[in-house]
Parts: C-alpha cells; sequence; structure tokens
C-alpha cells in the first residue's frame, strides 16, 4: 500500500524538520513496515507556472506566444491554441518538463507533444506566474510504500487517516479526524434504494443518490494529482471520488450510473459468473453461490470484490448511486478466491471493517462534494441499513500483567496517556485493574484480550525502549533425544571419517522412483499436488540419493554422498476417535559410494556400514546374510543390517539392474540405507582397554587359491573355529581372479596377525602358525597356498 | 704389542670419525655413538680383544685405544654440541620445496544448513535448552488450530499446505499435511513435559508454492521456545542474539518491530542490520538499512491454553527463522534452490 505525506497532513501535523527516512523508520518500529520510499518530484526542477501574456498567428498553423515567468518574459512558438491570461507549464529555458516514473497523471504526452501545456484546461489551481510547476501541480511528495503483510490483522490502517492516527500517537501530536458533518444524512429519507440484505453477508447498507442537472464536473485537481501519487489513474468524478474517499479512510465504496439499474439494491447469494466487471474482466470461475450486489434485474455487483460494468458510472451519468456497505469477511474472502478477483475493496473487506467507517466515509465524500462548489446539496435521496452495528468491547487487565511482561513499573495514567492517542478510552486509570474500552475501528477482531493491550502499550513505547533483562531460570540437565543424537554422530562420521558429502533432497519422489523402493502403491503416503511427479511422500531415501548420484558423475570419476531424513508410510496403527493418528515417520540413514570397481565400492559402503553402528552408540548393529532384498539392490551382491531382536534394519550392497537403469550412464555405486528408530544406544561411549603386550606380534601374508564361491566368512569362521595357536585375527586383503588361476577358482590374500602374551615369537611359530593355517583351509574348504 | 691392534684401533678410528662427519642430525649422532662407543659397540670389542694380547702388549695396547676413545667422544661431543645449537636452523637445504601443497583432506561435509543447525544447536544447549524435533506430518489440530489460525485462515487451504491426499472433508486431528511450519512441535513438547520450558527444534518445513531463486517448497527453520513465569519481551533479545551472534561470528545489531502472527500476541518482526551495507542502505536491503530476518513473539494466550498452561500464570517467547535464508545471508548465496539441488559442486564448499 502507498501513503502519501503530503496526504498526511490533512490528518495530522508532523514536525516539518521530520525526515522521511526518520519517519519511515518509526513508523516501522512501532505499527507497519515500510517497505520503502520514494520522493516524488518533477525530473525538470526549473518547470514554473507561467500566464499567456500575447499570442499571434504566424499564418503556418503556429502561434508565437509571450509568456510572463515571473521573473521575465519570453516568447515561443506552439500549436496550440492559448487564450491571453491562461495559466500554462513551461520552463526557464522551454525544455519539456517530464514526470517521474511513478506518476499516471496522464499529462507526461501532452508535455512530450507539446513545448507548452495549458494548467487551466487540467484543472490546475491558479498560482502566480514563477511558481515551480511541482509546487503547482501537488507533485512534491514522499510515498511511503507500506509492506500489506505487517496489515493484514489491522483493518483501521488500510487508509491514510488509520497511518496519520500511528503517527500521532507515535509522534504525540494532534489527531484531525473527518469532520462529523455529514450531509448524506440531509438528504431525503427513502425506501427505495436498499431491498432485502442477509445479514451474514452484509452488516450495514448505506445507499445515496446524487442528480446532476448535466454532466458532472471534471475530477479536482488535489483529487487526481494524490491519486496519481499513490498510483490510482483518474477516471471520471465519482470512480474518484470512491477511490479517493477509500485510499483516505479505508472504506470501499462503488458508484452506480442510477439509469442502469433497477433499485432497490439487495445482498444476497448468486451466480455471479459472466458479469462484465470493471477493470475489463468478465467473471468466468465460480458457479458457486457467492455474495452479490443485485438490483430487480440480477447481481450488478460481487459484494464486497467488484462492481459490474454495465451499471457503473461514467464521466456522462447524470444521476449516481453510491453504495457503501460492510461486507462479511469471510464471504468476501471466499468469493475472491472463487472468482480469482482480488481488488483494493476485497483487500479491505477480508480484514473486518467496522460499520462505523461507513459514516467516516460518506463525511468525506459530501465533504468533497462542498469543496466542489456545493455538490452535496444534489444529494437527493439515501437509505441506510444498519443491520448489526459494530460493537464497542472492552478489556480489563492489570497494571501488574503489563509492567511484569513488558519490564516496567508504569502507572496507569502513563498507560492511558499511551492509549488514548490510537482511539482507546481508558477507565479508571488509578485502579490496579483498567478497562480499556476499544474504538469500533479496532473491535472487530483486532484486539480483545489483554495481550493486545498488552502490544498496543508496548509498540507505542518501542520494543527496543523496553528495559532489558536476562531471564532467571532453574538450571536443569537439559533432555537428549537418542536418535538427534545418533543422527549428528552419523553425520559427523559419513562426513569426517568416510570422506562424503551430506545431501538434502526432496521427501516426495515419483512413481517410477517407488518401484525402485519396491513399496506398493497401497503403502505410499501421498500430498494433494497437481504435479503428479511429487506426490508420493518417499519410502526409502535411495532414489532421490541415486538422482543426486547421477547429477553429479559427470563431473566426479569417485566420491560418496549420504543423507539422514525422514521417510513415510501409513500407520500401523488402527484410528481410534480421540486421538490424533500419525503416520509411520522413520528416521534413515542411507549413503552412495561411486567410482572403482565392484568389489571395492562394495567394500567402502560395508566399510562405512561397519564403523557407523560405532559411530552412532549403536549396540547389538550386525551385517548377515541378505533377507528380503528390495529392488534398488542386487540379489547377491547384498547384505542385510539387523539388530539383536533380528529385525532387519536395513541393507547394504551394488545397486541392482532397475538401479542402473536409473543413471544415464554406466556406474559402479554402492549404496547402504539403515532405519535409525528401532535401534538401542550406549548411554555414553563404549571403549575398551586391553593391557598393551610387552610381546610385539607377527604379521603373517598367506594367499590361498579357493573355489570361485568360497567367501570369506567362511574363510575367516573356518580359522577362527579351529582356534590355531597364537592365530589372533585374520584381516582381508584382496581377491584375484585370472585365466591362470582358472574360472572355477579364486585367489584370496589375507593377513594373519600372531601374537603370544608369554614370549615373543619367533621363526618357528611363524612357520607353524602359516602351516597350520594352509592345512585347516586345504582340509575343509580345499583350498590351495598359491605359489 | 702386536702392530695388527694399533692398526685396527686406527681403522675403527678413521671409520667412527667419517660417520660423524656424515651424520647431519642427532639421531644419526646418537645411533654412530651407539654403534662405536655403545655397550656392543666396535670400541667395546677392540677393549675385549685387549685380553688376548700378551701381559707385556696390555698396557700399551689400553692406551693407544683409550686415546682414541677420547678422540671420538671429543668429536661426538663437538658434533653433539653443533646440533643442539640455536644457530642451527635447518636439516635441510634448499632444494626443499615448501610450496608444494598439502596432500588433500579425505573429509567429506555436512550439508551446509545442517551445519547451521548443529552450531545453533551448541549455542542454544550451552543456554540449558532442550533441542527436540516434531513428526514432520502433523494434523490440523496441532498445526492450525491450537496455534490459533481462524478456521478461514488462507494458511489452511491447499494452496499453501500440502495436506495428505484423500482427506478433503477431514478436519482437526484426522486432517493430516505435511508440516507448514515448525510452531505446531512446540505444543506437542509443552504438552507432555513440565513447565518451566527452554527448548530448540529445528526441522525441515514444506508449502506449497512455486519455486524460483528466492521460494522453496521445502526449507529448514529454527525455532526456539522460552516459557516461564514472569518473562519479559527482553528475553526475546537473548534468543535473537543467540542465533546471530552464532551464525556471524559477531554482535548483529538488531530491532524488534511489531508483527503479527496468530500463534503469538504480541508479535514480533526481527530485524538485522544489512551486513553488506552495514545500515546505510544498499539495494540488498531496499535502501532501509535492515533485513527482516525473524519473526517472534508471547505464545498467545489460546496457544498456551491448549498446551494446557495457565496463561495467567506463564508466558514466554518463540524466535522462528528461515535456516536456509540464514545461511544465504551468511555466505551471499542468490539461489535458495541450490541447498535441495544436490550439486556437489555448491555443498563441497561448504567444510
Amino acid at each position: 500500500m502507498l501513503i502519501s505525506r503530503e496526504w498526511l497532513t490533512d490528518f495530522v501535523s508532523l514536525d516539518p524538520d521530520l525526515t522521511t527516512a526518520e519517519l519511515a523508520h518509526e513508523l516501522t518500529l512501532h505499527t507497519v513496515e515500510v517497505e520503502g520510499f520514494d520522493e516524488v518530484r518533477l525530473k525538470d526542477e526549473s518547470a514554473v507556472v507561467a500566464v499567456v501574456l500575447k499570442a499571434i498567428e504566424t499564418g503556418t498553423g503556429r502561434f508565437d506566444v509571450t509568456v510572463d515567468l515571473g521573473n521575465g518574459h519570453a516568447t515561443l512558438s506552439t500549436r496550440q491554441v492559448l487564450e491571453v491570461g491562461e495559466h500554462v507549464a513551461a520552463s526557464g529555458a522551454f525544455e519539456i518538463p517530464t514526470f517521474g516514473e511513478s506518476a499516471h497523471l496522464g499529462l507526461e504526452a501532452v508535455f512530450a507533444a507539446h513545448q507548452i501545456v495549458s494548467l487551466d484546461a487540467y484543472g490546475v489551481p491558479v498560482s502566480a506566474p514563477g511558481t515551480p510547476l511541482e509546487v503547482a501541480l501537488g507533485w512534491r511528495d514522499s510515498i511511503l510504500e507500506i509492506d500489506n503483510k505487517s496489515l493484514t490483522n489491522r483493518p483501521d490502517l488500510w487508509g491514510h487517516l488509520g497511518i496519520a492516527r500511528e503517527l500521532a500517537a507515535i509522534f504525540k501530536c494532534e489527531l484531525r479526524g473527518i469532520e462529523s458533518e455529514n450531509a448524506v444524512r440531509r438528504a431525503a429519507k427513502s425506501t427505495e434504494l436498499i431491498g432485502e440484505i442477509d445479514r451474514d453477508l452484509c452488516s450495514r447498507m448505506s445507499v445515496f443518490e446524487i442528480e446532476h442537472p448535466g454532466p458532472p464536473p471534471a475530477t479536482p485537481w488535489h483529487i487526481r494529482s494524490r491519486l496519481a501519487r499513490i498510483g490510482q489513474r483518474s477516471i471520471n468524478l465519482y470512480a474518484d471520488l470512491t477511490n479517493y474517499v477509500m485510499f483516505a479512510t479505508g472504506q470501499p465504496s462503488h458508484a452506480y450510473d442510477a439509469t442502469t439499474l433497477q433499485l432497490p439494491l439487495g445482498v444476497s447469494r448468486g451466480v455471479a459468473r459472466d458479469l462484465p466487471v470493471l477493470g475489463g474482466q468478465t467473471v468466468t470461475a465460480g458457479w458457486d453461490s457467492v455474495g452479490v450486489i443485485a438490483d430487480q434485474s440480477g447481481p450488478v455487483s460481487v459484494a464486497g470484490v467488484v462492481g459490474g460494468a454495465p451499471t457503473s458510472v461514467s464521466g456522462q451519468s447524470t444521476r449516481v448511486v453510491i453504495e457503501m456497505g460492510a461486507f462479511n469477511p469471510r464471504a468476501v474472502r471466499t468469493a475472491s478466491l472463487a472468482l480469482g478477483i482480488r481488488t483494493d475493496a476485497s483487500s479491505r473487506f477480508e480484514k473486518g471493517l467496522d460499520t462505523q467507517s461507513i459514516d467516516r466515509a460518506q463525511s468525506l465524500f459530501s465533504s468533497e462534494l462542498h469543496a466542489l462548489g456545493g455538490l452535496e446539496q444534489l444529494i437527493s435521496r439515501w437509505q441506510d441499513c444498519d443491520l448489526v452495528p459494530t460493537a464497542k468491547t472492552s478489556v480489563d487487565t492489570s497494571l501488574e500483567f503489563l509492567n511484569s511482561r513488558m519490564g516496567t513499573n508504569l502507572a496507569a495514567d502513563q498507560m492511558a496517556a499511551l492509549l488514548r492517542p490510537l482511539g482507546f478510552e481508558v477507565d479508571r486509570p488509578n485502579s490496579d485493574v483498567i478497562t480499556v474500552r476499544v474504538p469500533t475501528w479496532r473491535a472487530t477482531g483486532d484486539v480483545s484480550i489483554p495481550n493486545d493491550i498488552l502490544e498496543e502499550v508496548a509498540r507505542i513505547i518501542g520494543y527496543d525502549n523496553l528495559p532489558p533483562a536476562t531471564p532467571l531460570v532453574a538450571l536443569r540437565r537439559p533432555a537428549v533425544d537418542p536418535i538427534l543424537a545418533a543422527e549428528r554422530r552419523a553425520r559427523e562420521f559419513l562426513a569426517f571419517r568416510m570422506g562424503g558429502q551430506e545431501v538434502v533432497t526432496y521427501p516426495w519422489i515419483s512413481d517410477r522412483d517407488l518401484e525402485l523402493a519396491g513399496v506398493p502403491d497401497a503403502a505410499v503416503l501421498r500430498i494433494e499436488t497437481a504435479e503428479a511427479d511429487r506426490s508420493a511422500l518417499r519410502p526409502s531415501l535411495i532414489p532421490g540419493l541415486l538422482r543426486v548420484v547421477d547429477k553429479n558423475a559427470s563431473f566426479k570419476p569417485e566420491f560418496s554422498v549420504f543423507e539422514l531424513g525422514t521417510t513415510f508410510a501409513p500407520s500401523d496403527d488402527a484410528a481410534m476417535d480421540d486421538r490424533e493418528l500419525l503416520p509411520t515417520l522413520s528416521h534413515r540413514v542411507s549413503a552412495a559410494y561411486i567410482g572403482g570397481d565392484a568389489e571395492s565400492a562394495f567394500r567402502r559402503a560395508v566399510g562405512a556400514l561397519e564403523g557407523l553402528g560405532r559411530a552412532i552408540y549403536a549396540t547389538a548393529l550386525e551385517i548377515g546374510e541378505a533377507i528380503g532384498v528390495p529392488p534398488w539392490v542386487d540379489s547377491i551382491a547384498c547384505r542385510s543390517v539387523s539388530i539383536s531382536n533380528g529385525n532387519t534394519i536395513g541393507h547394504v550392497g551394488l545397486i541392482s539392474p532397475l538401479g542402473v537403469s536409473y543413471l544415464s550412464r554406466r556406474l559402479t555405486v554402492a549404496c547402504f540405507e539403515v532405519q535409525l528408530d528401532d535401534l538401542h544406544f550406549q548411554p555414553s561411549r563404549t571403549n575398551t582397554y586391553s593391557p598393551i603386550s610387552v610381546f610385539p606380534s607377527i604379521q603373517l601374508d598367506v594367499s590361498l587359491v579357493v573355489p570361485a564361491e568360497l567367501r570369506w566368512s567362511a574363510i575367516a569362521r573356518t580359522v577362527q573355529e579351529a582356534q590355531i595357536e597364537h592365530v589372533a585375527n585374520l584381516v582381508f586383503v584382496g581377491e584375484y581372479r585370472s585365466d591362470e588361476i582358472g574360472p572355477d577358482r579364486k585367489s584370496v590374500t589375507f593377513t594373519a596377525v600372531l601374537a603370544s602374551n608369554a614370549r615373543t615369537l619367533d621363526a618357528n611359530d611363524r612357520a607353524a602358525g602359516r602351516s597350520a593355517i594352509v592345512r585347516c583351509l586345504r582340509d575343509q574348504l580345499h583350498a590351495e597356498e598359491r605359489v | 704389542m702386536q702392530q695388527p691392534f694399533q692398526e685396527s684401533v686406527a681403522t675403527v678410528l678413521d671409520e667412527a670419525l667419517r660417520e660423524l662427519d656424515q651424520a647431519l642430525d642427532s639421531e644419526r649422532l646418537d645411533a654412530v655413538i651407539y654403534a662405536y662407543n655403545g655397550k656392543r659397540g666396535r670400541f667395546r670389542e677392540l677393549q675385549r680383544e685387549i685380553g688376548t694380547l700378551s701381559p707385556e702388549e696390555r698396557p700399551r695396547a689400553g692406551q693407544v685405544l683409550d686415546e682414541a676413545i677420547q678422540r671420538f667422544v671429543t668429536s661426538s661431543s663437538t658434533l653433539a654440541a653443533e646440533l643442539n645449537s640455536a644457530a642451527r636452523t635447518t636439516n635441510y637445504d634448499a632444494t626443499f620445496d615448501p610450496t608444494v601443497p598439502g596432500e588433500p583432506s579425505m573429509a567429506g561435509g555436512l550439508h551446509p544448513t545442517i551445519q547451521m543447525m548443529y552450531d545453533l544447536n551448541d549455542a542454544f544447549a550451552d543456554l540449558n535448552f532442550d533441542i527436540c524435533a516434531g513428526p514432520e506430518i502433523s494434523s490440523e489440530l496441532y498445526e492450525f488450530d491450537y496455534m490459533n489460525f481462524p478456521p478461514d485462515h488462507p494458511s489452511r487451504e491447499s494452496m499453501d499446505t500440502y495436506w495428505l491426499r484423500g482427506q478433503r472433508s477431514a478436519r482437526a486431528i484426522d486432517r493430516l499435511c505435511i508440516r507448514p511450519h515448525l510452531t505446531g512441535a512446540s505444543v506437542r513438547y509443552m504438552q507432555t513435559h513440565e513447565p518451566p520450558f527452554r527448548f530448540a527444534y529445528p526441522g525441515r518445513v514444506y508449502r506449497n508454492e512455486t519455486t524460483d531463486a528466492r521460494h522453496e517448497r521445502a526449507f529448514f527453520q529454527y525455532e526456539a521456545l522460552i516459557v516461564d513465569r514472569d518473562i519479559t519481551f527482553s528475553a526475546g533479545n537473548l534468543l535473537t542474539s543467540t542465533v546471530l551472534d552464532t551464525v556471524f561470528g559477531r554482535k548483529v545489531p538488531t530491532r524488534m518491530r511489531t508483527g503479527f502472527f496468530p500463534f503469538v500476541e504480541p508479535g514480533f518482526e526481527i530485524d538485522m542490520q544489512c551486513q553488506v551495507c552495514l545500515g546505510k542502505g544498499c539495494s540488498t536491503c531496499g535502501r532501509v538499512g535492515w533485513l527482516e530476518i525473524m519473526p517472534g513473539g508471547v505464545p498467545h494466550p489460546n496457544v498456551l491454553r491448549s498446551a494446557g498452561l495457565d496463561p495467567e500464570e506463564w508466558s514466554g517467547f518463540y524466535v522462528n527463522v528461515g535456516l536456509d535464508r540464514l545461511v544465504m545471508m551468511r555466505y551471499g548465496i542468490n539461489d535458495v534452490r541450490l541447498f535441495h539441488g544436490g550439486d556437489l559442486r555448491f555443498l563441497t564448499q561448504f567444510k
């Protein structure tokens, strides 16, 4: 919303030394956010008002015009016919003045086409020659841009009057309200202007008629100028007056050409479809019933939203009906949404205007008619249906409550002094409990509880002016959520120990992604969205992670990424009437290892998973035989992750052919995904200490040729179960296949660690150990030592 | 005395002195001393050899060997003093290139928003706040009804909130959505804990809107709430400064102004001084010198009642900050879509 500083002077006298920046700052701190401001000036500041002294036709269709510039005379050539004594705009250098970018006066084109322009023809008030043109035009102003979001709860601030009231309170100066004199009420009362009113849609409607003997005059210059400065186009007198009154008071109104109406006007539910409306649109949506204003022939306006075009006033209308209503905010909003039309009027009605706002608007309207030469006398009749007047409300609150929340020690009369300029009345100002009577313009839902009064007092003081106080609290040990702690440890482990980069992907996936996750449609949660490829909430992190892999593989040959996030599934529980039944939300960790050969990618994934359990303090995390393999993982190159109760909580492996088909290039990718929710966590670190042996261990490399299907787990288990003397541990080194070895065999290399707590092992022990290991594996697993 | 013994002594001494010459550091010097004058060193071997000489030869042989040992000890002591001298500053010559790059770190990294979230968690934990999280799917009851949103509030519409499919006619506990904000989780926490409260509950939220460089459907928020008896507005300053000092690493001037949100009364908008122009006014801050950074306010009495608290007795202060936006401001990132884009060229910049 745009606010003119010059317009504000109708209601409040601000210190002329107050800069607009200071004004904007204070208004932002105390009331609404000023997003910025523009200074309105003519680009050509030398332009002045001049008076035509002489105009001589030169015979070529042009005139030599001599003008009085105030400080001298000048002559210039023009095609315009100008009368002696006419006031014109000109500049000392006879350059064409141009307006600021925000101007909508319609004069720019005129100035561009002519070197001299009649001001009288535009109704610009008479000024002495030499008067700066921007002064004569009223084009010296500051326009504040208010953030509409900061006004959503303040129906009273949608006009200059409301903003002026706030400034009066902030700067402690007097507010000049709108004269209560209302010429409309002096006109003849009628019963033929308003018909049936649905009180659910409209709390009050007031209608008056103006009858002109001929076409109405042009819009006065000050109204055109002010509207133009806040970005509004001038249309005709009554359309401009309704806009002017709305931007001054916040109360919208609508002007009809009475000759197009079959009075009376009523408010009811109806279908507005196909109604041509102002702005050149036709209502194309909304078969739903919305609030409409209808005459005897049908809907003529959408109530509180937009007026119909066929019945709207024109510059030639001699009988004009002005309608002002107090429409139900909810109904206006519903209609606005249903029809897809949002207007200055609907924005204001949606906030909840008080019914008394109509009185203020009518007073200003009639006052402007009076200023036009007594046009208020042309108001022929009026009718008012005040069905549900906005009631004044009151709020009782204690000084102790207000002071304790603000950290202040203000007396009741000090509180009252802060509240009164805003329109509040304070009773019992010397008591501990004060009664605050709320003005109607704040009583439509904005101010109703003690906290609202607290806000009013505190914001006028200024939140930054309240005394600082550090809260005193009882010290206690903060609770630690074990899942959150595990997630953090997992992230730090996968990033800082395993070299992975964390990514965050969207929680919604496509139907194709669901195939990869292996979840039937019935077990998928979906959101309401028009975008079909984003409707399913992910049951697995893997599809999103593979998309990240695919995206990055073109510029990184080898990398790893991981994600921790929520996965979604319908609840397993049965619904109960009295409690919220949320779906199953799981915390998962997933990682992908890309590049190298299949074995190394697989080993990186498994290695990360093996370390993860310990890193997050999980108990009994086991990697074992693959069970219930999901579609994303290869059915052979796969292991399952389980916990002590035997439940499978995840998988690790190379991605399946289906997974590979997701990628735009052939990549070696190993992934794991583990659900964290069922894990149990150690309460603290689980490091153990063993005394350091005084005798050094021996490391013994062994290479064996074994059957190709033989798994490392079988080799390790066989040696362990054989309990060979001094063999403490086997460490896998690698596998090797070659034609030389043969298709059914492979070479496996490992390091055996031999140790003793009793003595230093020597060459004989080394030889004995090797011999025992080879013999054990030869006898039980058909292994042969590789020579 | 046998001539060969003297020659042996001379030979060993020559070798020892030559090795001392080649010892350029203390470690090597110690090895040479050990090899020649240690318990099993070459000089000790010669000492044992003296026993094999005739009694007449032994005194002379002993004298020759003592002189040799003495010479070795003197030389090695001199060299040791030299090596330990402060004047000696290097063991290398000019061929060593100290400008070669370091071995690249193997470490990966956390997502920049998560990094910031953990930094803030640490800061609030230092203030004795619980760190917790609410569910990403929640009900209309918790996200709107308990939050004092009017029944016809625009944010309840599908155009703003992602409701779960198939619940068009459902209401309250039966109408579920992926959470549009974190605040609903505050009531869950308060309902299940005993006041007073101090807790932070970061997480990701979802809004049904068109994505562009400044808008995202999914984004992270950080929210903290303090509830106690006689909490004043100034408690908000503590929460605000905790957030901003942590993020920017220095005191950032702020201002608190009035703002409206259904779940707070009074509500605040908290602005921070524009860190691009330091308050002078620039295009980033629309020439006003301030940037809106986080809303906050006192929990509305209806919210406290929903949490089972008496608003006459308890009060508090919320702050909520858009975490992605804060990260963008901290690092000058100009496109919010990068956070969910999974582009490692972006993500790996934040170590």
